[in-house]
């Protein structure tokens, strides 16, 4: 993998974000717009005391936005990368691309990182906000909750592989982007405890690394319950970090094999 | 033109079954938020019954408005103008595939709310959707003209126009959530006392905005208004924009 070709899709994926400004803000919006939605239902059932026993804080307001900013920051490389392969289907150059001496993967290198400095960006604004506005305490726990953050980008990208092995297989797969999307909202916790689902569901919840992340990120900063504890979740997400990554781009590459002996990735 | 769109989107099964899908996930995203706060089963109703008007809008806006930027990123805006078609007609057809999955919407998330034993008077709830319905659609129009302006920027405004009225409109909580100055821009919205009187029907609650006769009145005008609203949106832009010549830009 040459760095420079990783560079070059960076710069591509910048330059093109700075010709459409309007999907930062809406973007940035977004994210204070997921966090609203359950802190306006948090003051339609008109009452912390469920939140507080099941949490162990009363401020809602910071827990949601906290969930949100996870999301967003979770979501982008699922939407970036997987996307990503829809979009050059669509335009037609994903077969040049596959043609070019640098293949796919130099350029999803690069999106990721994009990606990531986007999402930085995206969530870092709502995340000072929150510790503004919302009484979420700026202690050492951030510090700890960055590293969640950063560190659960790794597994994240190893399923935006899966994802994008999904559409290079199925092409029009809008509706199946959302629905993912969504689900690893809701599985991931965004606006619930993850203790509330039942057992089945708890127990998907418990193999997608984003509850982690999430768990994770709002326990350092709001000083409450991890999952198992600080640094058994963090070992788990290590765990992830080498499981996702391979397990994607095994998924990927007999995929794309697989594709490209069938019919070749020029159809859209 | 409706055929056509129903012949489109029944070419991909596994988008349907995914949108499907969407509604019992949105269902359990704010399910598990009411659970959280201890709101039961009477907030997760008042959630369905929100997410039945939201999927009516999702239609309107981007089935009906952002298809026109679809059909212009496929090349294919141009040739259309070109076919002895009435273009409000084919653009009103687009709601076809609406015509599909709406019902189906309907009995999933009327179906969650019989399971939860809710007591709800589902023709009555017709009632009021047949009333919104237009509303949107005039909605949807209005947003095929400034889709059909202003490229992709329109995917913006159709984004922010969503997010906004989810939360302004109240879908998925009691409008007394909402503070006292955002109240005053739910009372600017007429989409707000369609939901409002919704859920008030669906459910037999109380109205929260105006009386139920009040609600039904503005309902009725904007059902009128809407349409002609958005009929005159869409040939203005359209007169616009084939005077530049910019039908085929992308």
């Amino acid at each position: 993998m040459k760095p420079e070709a990783v560079f070059a899709a960076f710069r591509v994926k910048l330059k093109q974000s700075t010709r459409y400004r309007g999907y930062w803000i809406s973007d940035i919006v977004l994210t204070f717009f997921m966090a609203f939605l359950p802190i306006l239902i948090g003051r339609g059932a008109g009452g912390t005391g469920i939140f507080a026993q099941l949490t162990g804080t009363t401020n809602y307001p910071g827990y949601m936005l906290l969930g949100a900013c996870a999301f967003m920051v979770m979501d982008a490389p699922i939407w970036q990368m997987g996307n990503w392969f829809r979009r050059e289907q669509q335009i037609g150059t994903l077969q040049s691309i596959y043609l070019a001496p640098q293949g796919p993967m130099e350029a999803l290198t690069g999106i990721g990182l994009f990606t990531l400095f986007r999402s930085c960006i995206i969530a870092g604004i709502p995340l000072c906000t929150g510790f503004l506005w919302f009484h979420l305490e700026l202690s050492g726990g951030v510090i700890l909750a960055l590293a969640f953050l950063l560190v659960g980008f790794i597994p994240v990208c190893g399923l935006s592989l899966m994802i994008g092995a999904l559409i290079l297989r199925l092409k029009e797969t809008g509706a199946i982007l959302n629905m993912t999307q969504m689900a690893f909202g809701l599985l991931m916790g965004m606006w619930c405890q993850v203790t509330l689902f039942p057992v089945a569901i708890r127990a998907i919840s418990y193999c997608i690394p984003m509850t982690w992340i999430n768990s994770g990120v709002r326990a350092s900063i709001m000083d409450i319950s991890y999952l198992l504890g600080p640094w058994q979740d963090f070992l788990v997400l290590l765990i992830f970090c080498v499981v996702m990554p391979l397990a994607g781009f095994l998924i990927f590459s007999v995929t794309e094999r697989s594709v490209k002996r069938r019919e070749g990735v020029n159809l859209f | 033109m409706a055929a056509k769109e129903i012949k489109v989107e029944a070419r991909y099964p596994i988008n349907l079954v995914c949108q499907g899908g969407m509604l019992f996930i949105f269902a359990g995203l704010f399910g598990s938020a009411w659970m959280m706060f201890g709101g039961g089963l009477k907030g997760v109703g008042i959630a369905l019954a929100g997410l039945i008007i939201s999927e009516f809008l999702a239609d309107s806006l981007w089935g009906v408005g952002f298809s026109i930027a679809w059909e212009r990123f496929q090349g294919t805006l141009e040739s259309f103008y070109l076919t002895p078609v009435n273009r409000f007609a084919s653009i009103i057809a687009r709601f076809g595939v609406a015509f599909l999955w709406m019902p189906m919407a309907l009995c999933v998330c009327l179906g969650m709310l019989c399971l939860m034993g809710n007591s709800i008077h589902i023709l009555k709830g017709l009632g009021i959707l047949a009333l919104i319905f237009p509303m949107l659609a005039g909605l949807g129009c209005v947003f095929a003209g400034i889709c059909l302006l202003y490229k992709q920027t329109g995917q913006l405004l159709i984004n922010f126009t969503q997010f906004g009225c989810m939360i302004f409109c109240a879908f998925f909580f009691p409008f007394s959530a909402l503070p006292e100055s955002m109240l005053w821009v739910s009372r600017a919205i007429p989409l707000s006392y369609g939901v409002d009187a919704f859920r008030a029907v669906l459910l037999g609650a109380a109205p929260e905005l105006l009386t139920l006769q009040q609600e039904l009145l503005i309902l009725g005008v904007c059902a009128i208004a809407m349409p002609v609203l958005g009929y005159g949106v869409y040939l203005i832009a359209e007169r616009r924009v084939m005077k530049i010549g910019g039908l085929r830009m992308y």
